[in-house]
């Protein structure tokens, strides 16, 4: 059991060192860093979530939490703990947001929906005035990544597919068009 | 290659260096610093002015106590909060901060005199603490807005609580008025009504402060 433990805790004073020079800007060791941790997150996921089908997109989003918050690492704690929390936290939001959406969601009535231009069947709620301008205002990039996923609510995947792009890249389009809605709807980005 | 590590690529290549934020017990020493010189000030200025202080009492101290704990717990709920990976910290946090209330509950009634004596101006006390609150609820807003915490509402929550807590120890301790409802009222309850009211302030603080405290 404890050699188990061991085993486990063993490459974390080597991801305590390689997060404290991503700290201080070192490109190299993050990429190492995070590239080190993502089988453990997927594991760590996968088990926390039970939804196969969502692993890889919260995994995705522990990632990108782990990027927002990496200023919150203390030099000298053991990495671990403050990742999987992260880890942790990032399954509590997905399964909220999955809960959410299904007290939401009723089925549409057939006057409800509409076709899109590719043929699929989409909802036709309305956006605020002011939401549209912003979309609006999105490079055509962000607008498209944010309109699949949030409007349409495709999957990550079947979205990037539908672009012609990776998932990642896809991911990383979104993350800047919601931080630009953000900032043109009163907040301000990251 | 797969779409984390494309992330991941970019993430490493746009990558900046970061100001840390500072370390737990710092923020903990400011905060508690910053309402020792509140409170010092609220019991201090009146008595270098020439008026009397009466010495406190043995239930004052204990109730004085509790609303240490109930601070501690409280404080250390909200700090553990605002960062990943400090569970333990929050259990230790919860325990206090459940001990402190309890206690201070516990000993509001055990009263002197007359219970309803000064029931009115519990509200002046309470107020009073809310007013010395700011001191502390300030320099934890400032920290909380620069971590990134799970729960922001939570974590203000908490803060709010400890810091009107600590606001509440000094007037507690320099109020002449004796009876159990304005204890209640004006002290012991004062950490949880005023509580809710600075936790609305520092929520609707928070977005603010925090994208402050990112763009520069």
């Amino acid at each position: 059991m404890s050699e188990r433990r061991d085993s486990r805790r063993a490459p974390e004073p080597e991801w305590a060192g390689l997060m404290e020079a991503a700290q201080a800007g070192d490109g190299v060791a993050y990429e190492r860093l995070l590239l080190a941790v993502l089988p453990v997150l997927r594991q760590l996921v996968s088990v926390r979530l039970g939804d196969p089908s969502s692993v890889e997109d919260v995994v995705q989003n522990v990632l990108l939490s782990i990027h927002r918050a990496r200023h919150t690492y203390q030099p000298g704690r053991p990495f671990g703990p403050w990742m999987r929390a992260i880890a942790r936290n990032a399954v509590v939001d997905c399964q909220r947001q999955r809960s959410g959406r299904l007290r939401r969601e009723r089925p549409l009535s057939e006057a409800e929906k509409v076709e899109d231009k590719s043929g699929a069947t989409v909802s036709a709620a309305p956006l605020s005035s002011s939401m549209r301008r912003a979309l609006e205002a999105l490079p055509p990039g962000q607008r498209q990544a944010v309109e699949l996923i949030h409007l349409r609510e495709l999957s990550v995947s079947e979205a990037a597919e539908r672009v012609g792009i990776t998932p990642g890249a896809l991911k990383v389009r979104a993350h800047r068009g919601y931080r630009a809605l953000r900032a043109l709807l009163g907040g301000t980005g990251e | 290659m797969s779409r984390h590590e494309t992330l991941i690529r970019e993430l490493a290549r746009d990558l900046r260096p970061v100001v840390r934020l500072p370390r737990l017990r710092s923020i903990a020493a400011a905060t508690a610093g910053a309402a020792g010189l509140a409170a010092g000030l609220y019991v201090g200025v009146p008595v270098l002015l020439g008026g009397a202080v009466e010495a406190p009492g043995r239930l004052d101290v204990m109730i004085g106590s509790s609303h240490i704990v109930l601070a501690a717990g409280a404080f250390l709920l909200a700090l553990a909060s605002a960062v990943p990976g400090r569970r333990t910290l929050e259990r230790v946090g919860v325990a206090g901060a459940c001990l402190g209330a309890a206690l201070v509950l516990l000993f509001a009634p055990a009263v002197r005199d007359s219970a309803l004596a000064g029931l009115g101006s519990g509200a002046v006390c309470a107020l009073k603490a809310t007013l010395l609150a700011l001191v502390p609820a300030a320099v934890l807003l400032r920290f909380v807005a620069a971590a990134e915490p799970f729960s922001p509402s939570r974590t203000l929550l908490f803060g709010a609580v400890g810091a009107l807590s600590l606001g509440a120890l000094p007037v507690h301790l320099a109020c002449p008025i004796e009876g159990s409802l304005h204890w209640l009222v004006g002290h012991s309850l004062a950490p949880l009504i005023g509580g809710v009211l600075l936790f609305v302030a520092l929520r609707l603080l928070y977005r603010p402060v925090a994208d402050l405290s990112r763009s520069g």
